[in-house]
């Protein structure tokens, strides 16, 4: 049989640490073939999480696997600590493929490379349907990459990293510091400063609905995230009107921020008044 | 029932800590229409013993051989205290006690990231001969790291 070759991919969407456990070896031995897929499952579960979906729901449908391309390239012993990496590739009209890299050894040795072929599936009516175009603009919009943030940073965000929310935010903000920066100098003062501002304003928002266990509080942050959407909508349109660019590709975390926001304010208000706010009574 | 009260030690011997996975958690819409995703008790019992078999690395031990001998488990008790989800990280606390002629206790606390205590578990060990099919004494060698004097 020829051998199988899977040529890494350029960049990354998402990385992930997953130390090996004993119970993943096979007879005391090292981690066997079929457990690397469960490595490989964990992954994949983590990388839509961080997206701000749960694999049965992504836009109201879900996903099938229909083939796995696998390379084993060397062990994973107990206390190896894994690397995985994970790249959407060939985004086509209904299907995409994942690719795995699996690392160990802080990125030097490689393990395993692993790709998936995907496709949307409707569980009521078991049959494959179109990607969502909501998915297509989402994984299309750029700036899905890591970037190298410092250990602290990550370990900040790790609270948050969970959040929808959140995680919508700092897409927002990474895509509208990139639109500053390329702003030209007279504006950095006015324009791309307010997108700055507006865009940490919106981030910080979130964290707060999030994180304080007060109703009254959350509700004020989602306000302000509100506003601070408005405001950069605005300042981009402006943008626009200057003749600065074309930003119309960020309407899809704009609307995804949106959404979200409203989803959690309903979330919050519905919410059985818990202790908190009751001892403040 | 009457809460049993698994002592908690001030000094735990050894800690280590790892992340819940997914594969830890299962997820379901409850009776009551409530979606539910979490760390399931039976699984909780699989990372307690991941942590065990992680403080016998630490000395170079396993279960095949601690200190040139073998344990058997005739009892295990585990409170549950708060709920765990995957992602989170958790850390285990082990402290080896109550030594007697051939067995002694392991404690074992598992704490979420926030503090709070999730589990705590009491795990009877005996050290038993496999080809003999019979117990045998504490090896002397693993009993003076846990027992002061």
């Amino acid at each position: 049989m020829a051998k199988v070759e899977l040529p890494l991919p350029s960049r990354y969407h998402f990385k992930t640490e997953i130390p090996i456990r004993k119970t993943d070896l096979w007879g005391e031995l090292h981690v066997s073939f079929a457990t690397v897929l469960d490595l490989v499952l964990e992954a994949h579960l983590q990388f839509f999480q961080y997206l701000g979906f749960s694999v049965l729901d992504i836009y109201g449908r879900s996903i099938i696997f229909t083939n796995a391309t696998v390379t084993y390239e060397s062990e994973l012993l107990f206390g190896d600590l894994v690397e995985a990496r994970v790249t959407i590739e060939n985004l086509r009209e209904k299907s995409f493929e994942l690719f795995f890299h699996l690392t160990k050894d802080n990125g030097q040795v490689s393990v395993t490379r692993v790709r998936i072929s995907v496709l949307f599936f409707n569980y009521n009516e078991r049959k494959v349907v179109p990607i969502p175009k909501e998915f297509l603009d989402l994984i299309s919009a750029k700036d899905l990459d890591i970037k190298n943030t410092s250990d602290d940073m990550r370990k900040f965000g790790e609270v948050y990293k969970r959040f929808p929310l959140w995680i919508s935010t700092l897409k927002l903000l990474k895509n509208l510091y990139t639109i500053a920066n390329d702003l030209p100098a007279q504006e950095q003062e006015i324009l791309a400063s307010s997108l700055r501002k507006y865009s940490v304003k919106a981030v910080n928002a979130a964290a707060r609905a999030r994180k304080s266990p007060y109703r009254k509080e959350k509700l004020r942050a989602l306000e302000i995230l509100t506003a601070c959407i408005n405001e950069l909508r605005y300042n981009l349109s402006l943008a626009e009107e200057l003749n600065y660019g074309k930003y119309s590709d960020l309407n899809v975390i704009f609307s995804r921020t949106e959404e979200l926001t409203k989803a959690y304010q309903k979330k919050v208000k519905s919410a059985p008044r818990g202790q908190q706010s009751k001892s403040r009574n | 029932m009457a809460d049993t009260g698994i002592p908690i030690p001030t000094n735990p011997a050894f800690e280590t800590k790892f992340p819940v996975r997914h594969a830890d958690a299962r997820s379901a819409i409850t009776a009551s229409g409530a979606y539910v995703s979490h760390v399931t008790y039976e699984n909780m019992v699989l990372l307690i013993n991941e942590a065990f078999d992680i403080f016998l690395a630490s000395t170079g031990d396993s279960k095949w051989n601690i200190a040139g001998s073998n344990i058997i488990v005739p009892k295990m008790e585990v409170e549950f205290k708060s709920e765990v989800k995957a992602g989170e990280i958790l850390t285990f606390q082990i402290t080896p006690t109550n030594f007697g002629n051939k067995s002694f206790d392991l404690i074992t606390v598992a704490k979420t990231d926030k503090g709070n205590i999730a589990a705590v578990a009491k795990t009877v060990l005996i050290f038993f001969d496999y080809k003999e099919k019979k117990t045998v004494s504490v090896p002397e060698i693993f009993k003076k790291r846990y027992v002061a004097g």
